[in-house]
């Protein structure tokens, strides 16, 4: 409950800036003295500090089982991202149900009252993704390792192979919020709300029909894009917090406006949804799931 | 000859697709196919895509829960992708 009110705290300050900001200049948001919003990164020091904590959870998302075998964080389990995914749902690699979730974090022996530690093995790509189902149904205190195994050699770290067991749990998600995931009928119906902007987070070439990955090529009308790898440092960590803001506000995103992420599968745009959401504070933010797998490939999509 | 074969397991978009397009642009002329192995479901869809730009046909076998082949064939008089 302490991190979910220094969370409100520091959403809140960020808000205020953003006021005040707004009165002075623009509506960018600003972040203090170079410090993200949340914390909800966490570095090397701060695993060797709470390495064995009963209270913390260290989960490896995305790779493979037999990468993880390999060597991974000491303690650490791992999660396939296929577990947090719905294989039932028509549209390919949509957000997995609460009973899915719940049984993915059963089986690894999460409890709902723990800090549970993401990291992966490329960019935070995959733990951001994870990041964001799992604050979709509302875990309350999820962290990223930022920068995942990379950084994890980078600092010097051994990796172990010894398989940590964790007695299965009974974790049951909380209600879906659906604040922070949106649908192609919202899409489409805020297309020309001018309170709303879409940022696309694919490559320019798919922005510009020039990729193209489904029936049509192109992008949501209105659409910003800067593409997530804009946001990553080329050691896969995340940039820092004045890069960021001065990315996202330079190219026109306002903490007065709705902001929708979208990609091709909903990862890429839940890596912005996570830049923008936690790391910088803005207020509202949504990813499209869909994406431009359903958009693209619905005729009544207008592109 | 048997294909080359690209495992992605683990990987989640864009990169299966990614690495398919770079495996197949490395397939010598004598190479006909490809085949990989993902577990990420839209890759189902962005694989074949990008492979018919490249002058493959695709055939998608489910192998498992969640688990898919997808054999990467050169079309017919097709120059080297």
């Amino acid at each position: 409950m302490t991190y979910v009110r220094t969370v409100r705290a520091r959403l809140f300050s960020i808000m205020l800036l953003s006021v005040v900001s707004s009165a002075c200049a623009s509506d960018a948001v600003e972040t203090t003295e170079g410090s993200y919003a949340n914390d909800v990164l966490v570095d090397t020091e701060w695993i060797e500090a709470n390495m064995g904590e009963a209270s913390v959870r260290m989960l490896e998302v995305g790779g493979n089982a037999d990468a993880f075998a390999e060597g991974h964080l000491p303690g650490a389990s791992f999660l396939s991202m296929g577990q947090l995914s719905n294989p039932d749902d028509p549209v390919r690699g949509q957000i997995a149900t609460a009973a899915q979730v719940s049984a993915a974090l059963s089986g690894v022996g999460v409890g709902r009252d723990q800090t549970v530690v993401l990291y992966d093995r490329r960019n935070n790509l995959s733990a951001a993704r994870a990041y964001w189902v799992l604050k979709y149904y509302q875990h309350a205190d999820v962290r990223i390792y930022n920068g995942g195994t990379p950084k994890w050699s980078e600092d010097g770290q051994a990796m172990s192979t010894e398989i940590t067991e964790y007695e299965p749990s009974n974790y049951q998600t909380g209600a879906a919020d659906p604040e922070i995931r949106t649908t192609w009928q919202y899409v489409v119906d805020h297309t020309d709300d001018p309170a709303t902007l879409f940022c696309d987070t694919r490559s320019p070439d798919e922005h510009l029909g020039l990729d193209v990955r489904a029936e049509r090529g192109g992008h949501i009308p209105g659409s910003i894009n800067v593409e997530w790898t804009a946001a990553v440092n080329s050691n896969g960590t995340f940039k820092s917090a004045d890069a960021l803001a001065a990315l996202y506000g330079g190219a026109g995103f306002t903490s007065d406006r709705q902001i929708i992420t979208y990609c091709q599968s909903g990862v890429r745009g839940a890596h912005t949804w996570f830049v923008l959401s936690e790391l910088l504070g803005y207020p509202s933010v949504r990813n499209y799931d869909g994406s431009w797998g359903e958009y693209g490939n619905n005729p009544e999509s207008p592109i | 000859m048997t294909p080359r074969k690209l495992d992605v397991r683990g990987e989640i978009c864009p990169y299966p697709m990614m690495r398919t397009v770079s495996a197949l642009k490395k397939l010598g002329e004598d190479e006909r196919a490809l085949e990989v192995v993902t577990d990420h479901p839209p890759a189902l869809e962005t694989i074949p895509t990008q492979a018919a730009r490249l002058g493959f046909q695709t055939d998608i076998e489910e192998t498992g829960a969640s688990e898919w082949r997808l054999v990467i064939t050169r079309n017919e008089g097709e120059a080297e992708a």
